[in-house]
């Protein structure tokens, strides 16, 4: 079987890869082993939350930051993309969420968002989904953001969410960014409740995705509407409270239909809050992205691995997907790998150092196991194998260990690529966005 | 009488929580310090092997009877604790094949019920044992709890009135004269000290017994032997596995609840204080070598942790010191020294009144070494009341199990919510103040909590939030104890960061770091 394109991997990168490339007119096959990494994601858009590691305040004005860590750190994703390639691949993609449903928010100014998350601390991000955005803490240009003091709301029985946890962390929160110039001064006051779920009699553990598929139900909505406006009568801060913040299960699909419902219901603004994976927020995502790539003409295999590649004179020809019955190969004019870094499963760790399984590209890594890792758990600077990935070129190609393309027609993208900390920077999903939509362009 | 008046015993691993309870039972008032946790020091940090004895048959059949014995005795007291996996010795190599009838025969003359088994059989037993093993013999191994056999002891010690302060540090003996007249302490929290007068002090800190002993001025002769041991993600093997050969290191595999424990090294190391001991890089390598003689897919399994325990071995063998070792000694090599147990009344050896040690020894022979050092205790004290801990079951053994709230909060080790909040009640009902930065550790000691694959990813969290909805904690308290917690866990993470590990190690850095942005800063 041969296309133009074949892209590995079924998160961000490579979906927006995938969905670039078929919109150029290209033959696409995105082959996915296993869920996404979406699903373990908050369903926002991080740009640049953090400049330096350990810095204890987020970065307010991300693209000044971005311009700097270019110039700083040329191996960095964004340096290798270019500001203008990533400001134009968050429009293009903001536009596809738009289109499919899930309406992503920013501030106007382009400053960072401040929004709660499920343990009541607060994170920096770009974009988030419609939902979350009136859950904003950031003081920002353009608009006055919202404010008001918050109601959190959870459940009896959803063990991953603790509403009072929630807000008295919020409250401890404002001790440290309330103070602070760039945020807001009037932080809000924060009150958490749990409420029963409405018509649940049996009482074996719930996740996420059973609220968010309760939530889809009009009734389920106003019996939980009904049971917060009890709450609201007796608190007696309650005259106060113009948000209601619920973990992030308001509906698997229809999620903005559902915000505006229990607004409308409650008189008072309702928005979501990241929570432990799964997330329901970046099923979302997926779905959106994964129907709009079909739509565009990418053909999907998915829950099959990659297990090998056939490389001829510097060129791939094609790659080796295991089904549980045989091995297929599927042939491209060019690929592109968005396997993801550690966590995703694309750089895989061994005793004696990390390697690429697919292409056997070269990892940098320190030799010794023990400077691989910090002692501390949350050491300022992160950790080298969060860190692990694939050296590329200007164009997104991977280098060989001589520090030349390795294979011509491919291209990375992602957690997988080398020169970021994502997870200290809080710069996953535009990394994975840029790159992935450069890689889609590129190929 | 007041309370803790007439005997402290320092240390809360499971001598002395046995010894707390034998006391007890005899009628005689009893305070137990611990300094850290129930179980926390070396109790906590071995294999969880009730061992039948096979491991000293050869070398020190006297150890070895002491073994089976108890090992019956255990079996009928604390059932609850034990899991009565048995065990297979297997011989791999011809040497082993020329150590088998030696150890056949000892087995037989020290009462030791051992019965070989065709390889076919012990295949079909353990079908990840390796296809070249040439004989095995099965025994009557057992995997035991830890945490839980000394949780039970003190709760038991504490349902015939012993006082129970954890988290409580002795500092100092008081001595009047050449007697020591009880301890100085210090409370974990705020370090305020005071003092605890009794008649009598047992020092039953384990590796640590030598500082103690030497606030009295008394030097011990003690080796402290350090041993890593590997845990993997769930039972490679159901039951006890064991090298059939002279006892070497990483040549035993215990199953042990939902995953295995391969181990250990036997390193002599200086200090007692086990966190002080990082895992070296070269012992993973080494250890996954040595027990894949045994067992070939402990390299492919998913090691979870890496950790370490400090054993107090007793060297000193002059007259008089009421050594009750019957090991031989030999110099510069740790598994040489007994793992027999020795108890020295300070006044017979070093003239000084009132105060005995108990060391050495090992987890299934504890109640032995408590009985032994009590009857020490209760001579001096004048009480005739013998030891009924043979005879009585630990508590917990009659309780039915109460309908618990199915919520899952740890769904790698299936510790429902209820259990949780139970063991939060009894901790803040406990006799010394609950410190909050310790309660995650403490409860993990009595739950299993964050001791499966996911390495408190999930149930970190979870708990934190249920410690802050149901037991009064502040938030700041509950950040505090979440950010101990997952550190701790990291501590045994980092040494084995590859393969599916380490793929875990990001999520937990993902979901702390990445969602909950929290940094070293905790609040």
């Amino acid at each position: 079987m041969t296309y133009d394109v074949v892209v590995i991997g079924g998160g961000l990168a490579g979906l927006v890869a995938a969905n670039v490339a078929a919109r150029r007119g290209k033959g696409v096959l995105l082959i996915a082993e296993g869920l996404a990494s979406l699903h373990m994601a908050t369903g926002c858009i991080d740009l640049l939350g953090y400049a330096e590691p350990g810095d204890a305040m987020p970065v307010i004005r991300p693209w000044e930051a971005l311009e700097e860590l270019s110039a700083q750190a040329p191996c960095h994703p964004y340096a290798k993309v270019g500001r203008p390639l990533v400001a134009e691949s968050l429009e293009w993609f903001a536009g596809l969420c738009r289109e499919g449903g899930c309406p992503l928010a920013g501030s106007t100014g382009g400053e960072n968002l401040l929004l709660p998350t499920g343990l009541g601390t607060v994170r920096p991000t770009y974009l988030a989904p419609e939902t979350m955005i009136s859950g904003n803490l950031a003081d920002l240009s353009g608009n006055t953001g919202d404010s008001g003091d918050l109601l959190i709301v959870g459940f009896e029985g959803f063990r991953d969410f603790y509403p009072a946890y929630v807000a008295e962390n919020l409250n401890l929160a404002g001790e440290r960014y309330g103070a602070h110039p760039g945020w807001i001064s009037n932080w809000p006051h924060a009150a958490g409740v749990q409420i029963g779920v409405p018509d649940s009699t049996n009482m074996r553990d719930l996740s996420a995705v059973d609220l968010a598929v309760r939530f889809e139900r009009e009734e389920f909505r106003r019996k939980v509407a009904e049971k917060i406006k009890e709450v609201l009568a007796r608190l007696t801060c309650g005259a106060e409270v113009a948000r209601v913040g619920f973990p992030a299960v308001l509906g698997l699909e229809k999620a903005v239909e559902a915000r505006h419902d229990l607004e409308e219901k409650l008189g008072l603004r309702v928005f979501e809050i990241p929570i432990l994976p799964p997330s329901v927020p970046g099923l979302r995502l997926a779905g959106v992205l994964e129907k709009a790539a079909r739509a565009a003409g990418v053909e999907v295999l998915l829950g099959s691995p990659v297990v090998g590649a056939e490389v001829e004179n510097g060129r791939c020809r094609s790659v080796t997907v295991r089904t549980p019955v045989r091995e297929n190969r599927y042939q491209a004019e060019a690929f592109v790998l968005a396997t993801g870094g550690v966590l995703g499963g694309g750089i895989r760790v061994d005793l004696d150092g990390p390697r690429e399984p697919i292409f056997g590209l070269p990892v940098g890594h320190p030799p010794a196991r023990e400077d691989w890792s910090r002692p501390q758990l949350m050491a300022p600077e992160g950790h080298a194998f969060l860190r692990f990935g694939v050296e590329v070129d200007g164009g997104l190609r991977p280098l060989g260990r001589d520090g030349a393309v390795a294979i011509e027609n491919l291209l990375a993208a992602g957690s997988l690529l080398a020169g970021h900390g994502s997870c200290n920077e809080q710069s996953a999903e535009g990394i994975a966005i840029a790159t992935g939509y450069a890689a889609g362009r590129w190929c | 009488m007041e309370k803790g008046e007439w005997v402290v015993v320092i240390g809360g691993g499971s001598t002395g929580t046995g010894i707390a309870r034998d006391l007890a039972m005899r009628g005689v008032p009893t305070t137990l310090i611990e300094m850290e946790d129930l179980a926390s020091g070396t109790t906590g940090r071995c294999h969880g092997l009730l061992h039948s004895g096979g491991r000293y048959v050869v070398a020190d059949p006297a150890t070895a009877r002491e073994c089976i014995e108890e090992n019956r005795i255990l079996r009928r007291i604390a059932p609850h604790c034990i899991e009565d996996t048995g065990g297979l010795f297997v011989a791999v190599t011809d040497e082993d094949l020329e150590y088998l009838p030696r150890f056949l025969s000892a087995c037989r003359k020290t009462g030791l019920p051992a019965e070989e088994i065709s390889v076919r059989e012990a295949l079909a037993i353990e079908p990840h044992l390796s296809p070249r093993i040439q004989a095995a013999v099965r025994v009557p191994d057992a995997s035991v709890d830890p945490f839980r056999l000394a949780v039970a002891n003190a709760a038991g010690a504490r349902e015939y009135g012993a006082e129970i302060l954890r988290h409580t540090k002795v500092v100092g003996l008081v001595k009047e004269g050449d007697a020591v007249a009880g301890v100085r302490v210090a409370e974990e929290g705020d370090g305020r000290e005071r003092v605890i007068r009794s008649r009598f002090v047992v020092n039953a800190a384990g590796a640590w017994s030598g500082k103690i002993a030497g606030m009295a001025g008394i030097s011990l002769e003690l080796v402290l032997s350090k041993g890593t041991l590997l845990i993997f993600n769930h039972r490679i093997v159901n039951t006890v596995i064991n090298h059939c050969h002279p006892a070497g290191d990483g040549d035993i595999i215990v199953p042990a609840g939902t995953v295995s424990i391969l181990g250990t090294t036997s390193v002599t190391v200086p200090e007692p204080d086990h966190d002080r001991y990082g895992i070296e890089d070269e012992e993973i390598p080494y250890l996954l070598e040595k027990g894949s003689a045994m067992a070939p897919f402990v390299r492919s399994a998913r090691v979870i942790r890496a950790f370490a325990g400090v054993r107090p071995l007793f060297e000193g063998d002059e007259e008089g010191q009421g050594h009750y070792g019957h090991g031989e000694h030999r110099e510069h090599d740790d598994r040489a020294v007994s793992r027999n147990y020795v108890i020295i009344d300070h006044e017979t050896v070093h003239g000084i009144k009132n105060f005995l040690t108990v060391t050495g020894g090992k987890l299934t022979t504890y109640r032995r070494m408590a009985e032994a050092a009590a009857d020490v205790a209760c001579a001096r004290l004048g009480v005739a009341a013998a030891c009924r801990t043979a005879g009585e079951g630990l508590p917990g053994v009659a309780s039915t199990e109460k309908p618990r709230n199915t919520f899952t909060i740890c769904e790698c080790e299936f510790v429902p919510r209820a259990e949780i909040q139970d063991r939060l009640e009894k901790l803040n009902a406990a006799d010394s103040p609950q410190p909050p930065q310790a309660l995650l550790a403490d409860l993990r000691r009595r739950t299993r909590i964050g001791m499966g694959t996911c390495q408190g990813a999930y149930c970190g969290y979870r708990t934190a939030g249920v410690a802050h909805e149901t037991a009064s904690f502040s938030a700041r308290e509950a950040n505090w104890m979440l950010a101990k917690f997952l550190q701790e866990r990291w501590k045994g993470t980092r040494p084995v960061l590859w393969g599916d590990q380490a793929r875990e190690a990001a999520l937990v850095a993902h979901i702390y770091r990445g969602i909950f942005n929290i940094d070293e800063k905790v609040q």
